[in-house]
């Protein structure tokens, strides 16, 4: 034993001693409006398997013994940029990478090498870049990330009028939505119909479904990581779109060229601008009164003090409002803000240091009776994560985050006169911690392996009586704490590997587990979720959340990484899953935690997802086939029962065509089995109604849901055509100012997709019972007109 | 509090909605026994109701259980044998339940016994009763009614109304207990019934018990389909039999909507 440990000391230190080794670190922009680029691949061409990814900040490292190397940055959609450099000291190398379509036609370089799928070892991960799928035909033509990143395999959506969605079997409150790092609470406006993300902000989206690094946690099933925009660092851009039923428009420049930059994007709806035509007679009358919106507003400004310091600020702050005069009003939205600061303390030690707001209430304004209630979460957050280049076969991430939580649940606010009494229930307080380390490790060129761990805890702290219940959810025991005091702690160590096996240019089999536990929970009295939905922390009587998964994936691209080709199949189990007994009142209940009942789950599925990427016909085509099923000793006589997302099946079909540089086409078809419902098994009378009777929890299943969504986008000219006069040679400029029309349908064939099914007494012919679907949709067009300069 | 079923509005202000009947699949669940059973301060509102259940698609009616031996007993331990004035329909005319009451329910039939109790809470009373014409909008532009009663500080308690339409009971639940009015003057409106003018509304105020109160809460939820927690609502009788026992203090306003 001795002996192998002495020979593994000599070989390390004679590698240390032959291989003095330096760095090239720096950053990769985009040269035409200075935005970071995420995923960069620098690679030594004199080496094989060397190389380096650059971070969300763009920034990359690398090391290499002395010498003269050929520097290859690669990036999709980008020109690959060769660059000679001798190395004999560490340097730093930042670079400007130039977009392919910003480019003249003639000089276009159609070489891509585009095997990152099979290369990289990030496992059940789905990156967007929001212009990849702006053609995408939407409900109303709002670009929608969120329901778009749901016509991929393993990512169901929630439903129509639900901005919901359900990562592998998981709940919708199991998903960890980051803007620029902030989490934020409640993901959709107008009642779900549309995201809070304003496409023309963001930058970069990245969802995890399983295997996630250990620098994200806090939820159980994934992981949605949004960037911002940081801002036109080279000159001012304006861009901007006219649609159905919202408009937009985005502002960015420099603050100093180069150095610094901001963006600010608005946006809102304008449906009840048209109720204020409405008559002011007859069924319409008041109608004008009425008020209907959403807006929401991003900005984001970065600078960089030093070579080696950068600051960001960025924000969010969206609102729904809807009611009646004074008579009734209702509003909701997320507020975020983010202080960011990047440091390098030397080539190979990156620094992210961040503060974080996030915000979430709503209100309810009844003025006709002069009362108004509401609810309100507030974290404040702070994270400090580094990033270290240990070498080439190391890049090493660490740190620590601490969020302290306040959730007011409910609280009534009161006038002179009115029938309720002001009242709060009480405030729970927690401080959410934890640390992380892990470690890229390439093990050889063709096999590497992302390991790590993350501690994670949670300190419930007290601010009043802390409840104890029975088996029937009574209270049980009561005891007071002093604000502050610790009422219960839970802590836990959540392992996370990745492993990817390269087998040859064009295949590799990839692997992952990870554990991940959650703290605070999503209560929702309704299926399709509501602004009024409440969160709870974790207390004595809520455990955290903690799922398991595992995975495995064959990657394998085909015709010269002309199509992707992949399959992954998972396997999850998620214990103190959290129910709510029949009859329970999650609004203003202070003992709201005796209503819940507590059980486990499992989630299990095969995705196949066959890409094209290139040429002018792209799209993909995705399957899932999948259960996600729960157990609950208090449901359903303790047997497993169908979560009401366990949809057996899940299609969707994307195909993209440009049929010239000015004209494109997109489709997209989707088919899913219907989701578990519990419909009635019998009826019976009481004091003068009729009502059902239940047998089973989800035994039933709502009907098959289809929809096929069809649009044509037609662009601008994008060059302007003159002749030299000199030597009479056609010169083509780019445009400045660039605009495209959209035109869309959604449900193209009006398919009558089943929303709700309510199960009545008839109103044609009393006495006989009924099951009445109801469906939102039919074939709805839109228009939307966009431009830039 | 009344739930504002925004989604659906929504979706008929602005959107293509449409609703159809479909054929479904479902499962027949044996016949089960189904108890409606009262007591309470007003003679009428005083009996056994007992009905049994029927598969969806067939027609709503329930066919009554007859035979039963039913019998109420008062907290005092006096029995009150029900007798059967109609099919399925069990009364006696001395029992009218008394305020601060337990009551104790006992069915035999077929050889099954059913058992369940409630108590009859404090009186309570309805100070007004108003109706208001609706501003339009979203609201249209009937009558809604608005109940207004004092709630007693010293005790917890729990509410069920119950609304009238000239002659016609509207089946709509509304349930709510003192928990954000507890000893204030309160009021409510009725949304769910709407009044033409001239048409007269009748409001019942009716103090009830906890699990009175659970039960038509419960059956409320559950009879939502959109409802998180589907099943059967919560109930105070033996054997998971449908339906409920409960006690009722009862006050009753009528006004004529003008």
């Amino acid at each position: 034993m001795n002996k192998i440990i002495s020979i593994v000391l000599i070989l390390v230190s004679f590698s240390a001693i032959s291989q003095e080794k330096f760095t090239i670190s720096g950053s990769v922009k985009d040269n035409t409006n200075g935005e970071d680029l995420i995923g960069v691949n620098v690679l030594v061409k004199e080496i094989e398997g060397s190389g380096a990814a650059t971070n969300v900040y763009g920034y990359y490292s690398i090391s290499v013994p002395a010498g003269t190397y050929t520097l290859l940055y690669r990036y999709v959609g980008y020109t690959i940029i060769e660059e000679t450099v001798t190395i004999t000291e560490d340097i730093i190398k930042n670079m400007e990478l130039v977009p392919e379509s910003a480019q003249l036609e003639e000089f276009k370089v159609t070489a891509q090498k585009d095997d990152e799928n099979i290369k990289s070892n990030e496992i059940s991960t789905i990156k967007f870049d929001p212009k990849e799928i702006e053609t995408i035909p939407v409900l109303f033509g709002e670009k929608d990330i969120l329901k778009t990143i749901t016509l991929l395999p393993g990512v169901k959506t929630g439903g129509e009028g639900n901005s919901g969605f359900f990562v592998r079997g998981g709940g919708a409150d199991q998903n960890l939505i980051l803007l620029d790092g902030a989490p934020v609470y409640n993901a959709s406006h107008l009642l779900g119909f549309f995201s809070v993300f304003n496409s023309d902000a963001l930058k970069d989206i990245n969802l995890i479904k399983g295997g996630m690094p250990a620098e994200y946690g806090g939820r159980v099933s994934s992981v949605m990581d949004i960037k911002m925009k940081e801002g036109n660092s080279k000159g001012l851009s304006v861009s901007g779109g006219i649609g159905t039923i919202s408009s937009k428009l985005t502002v960015e420049a420099p603050i100093v060229k180069d150095k610094g930059s901001f963006i600010i994007s608005a946006r809102r709806t304008y449906a009840d601008v048209f109720l204020r035509f409405a008559p002011d007679e007859g069924s319409t009358e008041g109608l004008k009164e009425s008020v209907l919106y959403f807006y929401d507003l991003n900005a984001k400004a970065n600078y960089a003090i030093t070579e080696k310091d950068r600051i960001f600020l960025s924000g969010y702050f969206g609102r729904d409002k809807f009611g009646f005069g004074d008579q009734f009003g209702f509003d909701w939205g997320n507020a975020t803000g983010t202080v960011r600061w990047n440091h390098i303390y030397n080539s190979k030690l990156f620094s992210n240091t961040s503060f974080m707001y996030s915000n979430y209430d709503y209100r309810i304004n009844i003025g006709a009776a002069g009362f108004s209630f509401g609810s309100t979460i507030q974290d404040f957050n702070f994270k400090q994560d580094f990033q270290y280049f240990a070498n080439d076969k190391h890049n090493v991430k660490f740190g620590i985050n601490l969020v302290h939580h306040t959730f007011s649940p409910g609280e009534v606010e009161v006038q002179e006169g009115s029938p309720l009494l002001a009242s709060e229930v009480q405030n729970s307080l927690g401080l959410e911690g934890a640390a992380y380390i892990s470690d890229e490790f390439k093990i050889s060129p063709l096999f590497n392996i992302v390991f790590g761990v993350r501690y994670s805890n949670y300190a419930a702290l007290g601010n009043g009586n802390i409840f104890e219940y029975d088996e029937d959810g009574n209270v049980s025991d009561t005891t007071f704490y002093e604000k502050g005091q610790v009422t219960k702690w839970y802590h836990g160590i959540e392992p996370r590997l990745a492993m990817n096996y390269i087998i040859n240019d064009v295949s590799s089999v990839k692997a992952s587990y990870a554990r991940n536990n959650q703290y605070v929970h999503l209560l929702s009295n309704s299926t399709t979720g509501s602004p009024t939905d409440i969160w709870l922390p974790s207390s004595n009587n809520i455990k955290p959340q903690i799922s398991d998964q595992v995975t495995l994936g064959y990657f394998r691209n085909f015709r010269k990484n002309m199509f992707e080709f992949s399959v992954e199949g998972y396997y999850k189990t998620l214990d103190n899953m959290i129910d709510y007994r029949t009859g329970a009142e999650l609004n203003f209940n202070a003992t709201v935690e005796g209503e819940l009942v507590y059980g486990e789950g499992r989630a299990y599925g095969v995705e196949l997802l066959l890409r094209k990427k290139k040429g002018d016909f792209t799209g993909w085509v995705g399957y899932t086939l999948s259960r996600s099923q729960r157990q609950f000793k208090e449901i359903n006589n303790g047997d497993w029962f169908s979560a009401r997302q366990d949809r057996i099946h899940d299609i969707s079909v994307v195909l993209m065509y440009s049929f010239t540089e000015r004209l494109k086409a997109s489709a997209s078809w989707v088919y899913y089995t219907g989701d578990a419902a519990t419909f009635p098994s019998g009826k019976y009378e009481m004091d003068g109604a009729v009502y059902n009777y239940f047998t089973e929890r989800n035994g039933n299943r709502m009907p098959d849901y289809h929809r096929l969504d069809a649009g044509v986008t037609l662009y601008g000219k994008e060059f302007k055509t003159s002749v030299d006069p000199d030597s009479g040679e056609e010169i083509k400029t780019k445009k400045r100012f660039q605009s495209n029309w959209n035109f869309s349908v959604y449900n193209a064939y009006a398919r009558e997709n089943a929303y709700q099914i309510n199960f009545r007494d008839s109103e044609t012919n009393p006495g006989q019972s009924e099951a009445v679907q109801l469906s939102l949709f039919k074939v709805i067009p839109s228009i939307t007109y966009s431009f830039n300069f | 509090m009344k739930r504002f079923s925004l989604i659906a509005l929504l979706g008929m202000l602005m959107l293509n909605s449409c609703e159809k009947v479909i054929q479904l699949d479902l499962n027949d669940a044996e016949e089960q026994y189904v108890v409606d059973a009262m007591v309470s301060n007003i003679d009428r509102f005083n009996y056994v109701k007992l009905s049994k259940s029927a598969t969806f698609y067939e027609g709503s009616d329930f066919a009554p259980v007859e035979g039963a031996v039913v019998t109420v007993t008062d907290g005092n331990g006096v029995e009150f044998p029900l007798l059967e004035t109609s099919s399925g329909f069990y009364e006696n005319p001395l029992l009218v339940g008394q305020a601060y009451m337990q009551y104790t329910l006992k069915i035999e039939v077929d050889g099954n016994l059913i058992e369940g109790s409630t108590y009859l809470p404090g009186n309570s009373q309805i100070d007004s009763v108003v109706t208001l014409q609706n501003q339009g909008g979203f609201f249209g532009t009937d009558f809604t009614s608005f109940v207004y009663w004092s709630d007693n500080a010293n005790e917890k308690n729990y509410y069920r109304l119950r609304a009238y339409r000239n002659d016609s009971i509207q089946t709509n639940i509304y349930v709510t207990e003192d928990n954000l009015f507890n000893g204030i003057a309160t009021g409510t409106p009725l949304f769910s019934t709407s009044y033409k003018e001239g048409d007269s509304a009748v409001v019942e105020l009716m103090e009830i018990d906890e699990v009175t109160y659970k039960y038509w809460l419960s059956l409320d939820q559950v009879s939502n389909s959109q409802n998180a927690a589907p099943g059967n609502p919560i109930s105070n009788l033996s054997n998971g039999t449908l339906g409920y026992f409960g006690g009722y203090n009862m006050d009753i306003d009528t006004v004529v909507v003008e």
